[in-house]
């Protein structure tokens, strides 16, 4: 008992001697907070031209610093998380500069990518990051693809959106290269690593960068079955973003998208016994994958990531406009209106109607409206709808023709000089995903040829759907016979 | 009493001391390995799988040191374990090998003999590997992040077609496993071999999105021509959308 008071005793003296006064020798500071703007917009700049950037930095304690500053640039691929920290650096950031305000020429490869600005106060070593996002263009990174018969011999120019005209971008880019065969039409397909433009001849397929047009890959290394002769070729993405699919000679072929994985095209799409779908593709939420079978008169579906096609249950319910196993007429062209609505065009031995599918719709069968108030309907293969009116025009010869869809009927809204005849027409609108544009769906481009020169026009719409001022708001000339026109969208 | 506990919390605190580095020492071991998750401690193989008919055929199975490195070669004994139905000189020879002089890895060449009675049978052979005067039996066990070590290695193997140990891995594609379905691919593609990357192969999930429609194409053909194609279980073969 003893010893246990002397043991206790002893400790308590030893902490009481441990105590002694605080010196007291700090002083408590407010913390410098940095308050950091700069661009509220995407910054947008041109492959090689220079990124500027002046951020405001606004302190909370005036007179702090000195700072340090630090610019990264990387891809949100490049980001292990939402943020670069010393334990998640984003893998592949490339520092750009040290200074406070950043003016750098974009060397990096075209496409979207954030500004990290980092500023550290050097005195307490606090540091502050924002981060702006960037989009390096290329030269070509958004326009009218327009394929031409120059001479015989295929030629694809791009009118940039900013209205500068590249005549010849393939020939341009590839100096050593041949487009064998007679010049067809021009895609582009921009997804997510997805950044290629698709040219046909009737010799096959060649691929270019979108970017840049230099070249990529032909037909036959790109499908695992030959494709040529090619004709009437069509390519498109579905709206999931998942495959990628060529048309020609009726025949269906698919690949993944890159972000999906890498294959060639496959053999033809498997499906019903003959089939020859037209060069039109259709697709929604419900119906990934849709497109129209000329020979069976019927439509035909397949999932995403299917290379086989089904037909349609065959339709027993009344009031239902028609039979989607069972059509029973032949398609001559299409185009996606409002609300993932296609309004195709189609015709038996003795109308021509307007049908309209829905493939977000678990019943997919709109409506079908005989066209008996659309002049010279019956000439016509060139159609393009507005996205957001259910107006559809179509071309014949020199003129072009609007039919409300909700009228029924039809009224000329256009007519180009006797002698040019319109070659191509198409809605300037977006895909179902990227960018949106205030201009889309408020013009229409329209290509001709006058028998010496390409055209191509920019007709702008008012709501109604009339060309406003009743003319033309742009031209741009000297393409040779123009073939089709088709626009290459911004990348993502 | 108390004082002796004192002394002794005293004597045990004096005893602590600074642990010394651990080094192994031991007799060096060998064992299989293989990569976890894309591979298995276990393989099927069909002498029906070669183009070109053959009577053997060596099947190479991975082995690494678990231990130092020697300048000298070091003998390896493998042995048919049990559980094995192969039977060692008709069904198959276990060559005597060695580990090479300072190498960690070696591939050992498992000799399979298409004898007559695997026609209508499969025999499993269990390897298993012995002490020998050299390497003792290894650790088994996951190694690192990425291989693991097994003492047993498991080779199933027939005349027959024999159900590819990945084929579960790829039925989304292609459907159940039949030996008519399998001969069927074979027929089409002109191999057997359809491992998929994930388990060790090359067929990526791009490349299965086409194999499926080619499948589909391919049985059209043979429908069109010969009526429905029925596996031995009499059931219709059909391939997946």
């Amino acid at each position: 008992m003893r010893i246990k008071q002397i043991i206790l005793g002893t400790c308590i003296c030893s902490l009481m001697f441990a105590c002694k006064k605080e010196d007291n020798k700090y002083n408590y500071n407010k913390v410098n907070e940095l308050n950091i703007t700069g661009p509220k917009d995407e910054v947008l700049v041109v492959q090689r031209d220079t990124i500027r950037i002046n951020p405001v930095i606004i302190e909370s304690e005036a007179g702090s610093g000195p700072y340090t500053y630090k610019w990264e640039i990387y891809r949100s691929a490049d980001l292990n998380s939402w943020e670069i920290t010393p334990i998640n650096p984003a893998t592949t950031s490339t520092v750009l500069s040290t200074e406070k305000n950043l003016k750098v020429p974009a060397l990096v490869a075209p496409g979207t990518y954030l500004l990290q600005y980092t500023v550290t106060d050097a005195k307490t070593t606090l540091r502050k990051s924002v981060r702006f996002p960037l989009t390096v263009n290329g030269k070509y990174y958004e326009g009218w693809l327009v394929m031409a018969d120059k001479g015989g011999k295929a030629e694809l120019s791009f009118v940039r959106q900013d209205g500068t005209v590249f005549p010849d971008v393939i020939g341009t880019s590839n100096p050593g290269l041949t487009l064998t065969g007679k010049p067809l039409a021009a895609f582009s397909g921009i997804q997510s690593k997805l950044e290629d433009v698709n040219v046909f001849t009737d010799q096959g397929m060649y691929r270019f960068s979108a970017n840049d047009f230099t070249f990529t890959g032909k037909s036959p290394d790109l499908f695992e079955s030959p494709i040529s002769p090619v004709s009437n070729p069509a390519y498109a993405v579905n709206s999931v973003n998942f495959d990628q699919y060529v048309v020609s000679n009726g025949n269906v072929y698919g690949t993944l998208a890159p972000n999906q994985g890498i294959a060639k095209y496959s053999e033809r799409f498997n499906g019903p016994s003959g089939y020859s779908v037209f060069p039109y593709f259709m697709s929604g939420n419900q119906f990934w994958t849709l497109f129209y079978d000329n020979n069976g008169k019927r439509f035909l579906h397949a999932t995403y990531t299917s290379r086989s096609f089904s037909t349609f249950p065959a339709n027993t319910e009344t009031g239902i406009a028609f039979d989607m196993s069972n059509v029973g007429k032949t398609m001559i062209g299409g185009d996606r209106g409002p609300n993932t609505e296609y309004f195709l065009v189609m015709k038996d031995e003795s109308s021509y109607y307007l049908c309209s599918v829905l493939p977000n719709n678990k019943k997919p069968a709109g409506v079908m409206d005989k066209m008996d108030a659309a002049a010279e309907i019956d000439k016509a293969v060139l159609f393009a709808a507005s996205g957001v009116n259910k107006q559809l025009y179509y071309a014949v010869a020199n003129k072009i023709y609007l039919y409300d869809v909700l009228a029924k009927s039809a009224r000329l809204v256009y007519t180009f000089p006797v002698g040019t005849q319109v070659k191509d027409l198409k809605m300037f609108k977006g895909q179902e995903w990227g960018k949106s544009n205030p201009l889309y769906n408020t013009r229409l481009v329209v290509a001709t040829y006058n028998g010496t020169e390409g055209e191509l026009y920019y007709l702008d719409l008012l709501p109604i759907g009339d060309i406003a001022n009743g003319t033309y708001s742009k031209k741009f000339g000297g393409f040779g016979n123009i073939l089709q026109i088709n626009y290459r969208n911004p990348n993502l | 009493m108390k004082y002796l506990s004192i002394i002794l919390v005293m004597l045990i605190l004096a005893s602590c001391k600074k642990d010394p580095e651990a080094v192994f020492s031991g007799k060096d071991g060998i064992t299989f390995y293989y990569k976890s998750g894309a591979e298995q401690d276990s393989v099927s193989y069909s002498f029906k799988f070669n183009k070109v008919p053959k009577t053997r055929d060596t099947i190479w199975i991975k082995m690494r040191l678990v231990g130092k490195l020697s300048h000298q070669p070091r003998k390896i004994k493998v042995l048919a374990g049990p559980g094995s139905t192969a039977s060692l000189g008709s069904h198959f020879i276990l060559p005597e090998i060695s580990l090479p002089a300072d190498s960690f890895r070696v591939k050992y060449p498992l000799v399979l003999l298409s004898n007559d009675d695997l026609n209508t049978k499969t025999v499993r052979l269990v390897l298993q590997i012995a002490d020998s005067e050299d390497l003792v039996v290894g650790t088994k066990g996951q190694a690192d992040m990425t291989t693991a070590n097994t003492v047993q290695f498991k080779v199933n193997f027939s005349n027959r077609l024999i159900k590819p140990d990945y084929w579960s891995y790829i039925a989304y594609y292609i459907g159940e496993y039949s030996a008519v379905r399998y001969q069927f691919m074979i027929d089409v593609f002109g191999t057997s071999d359809f491992r998929p990357d994930t388990k060790g192969g090359v067929i990526g999930y791009a490349q299965w999105v086409n194999i499926k429609g080619k499948l589909r194409n391919a049985l059209d053909a043979y429908v069109s021509q010969h009526g429905p194609l029925l596996d031995e279980n009499g059931a219709k073969v059909e391939f997946p959308l």
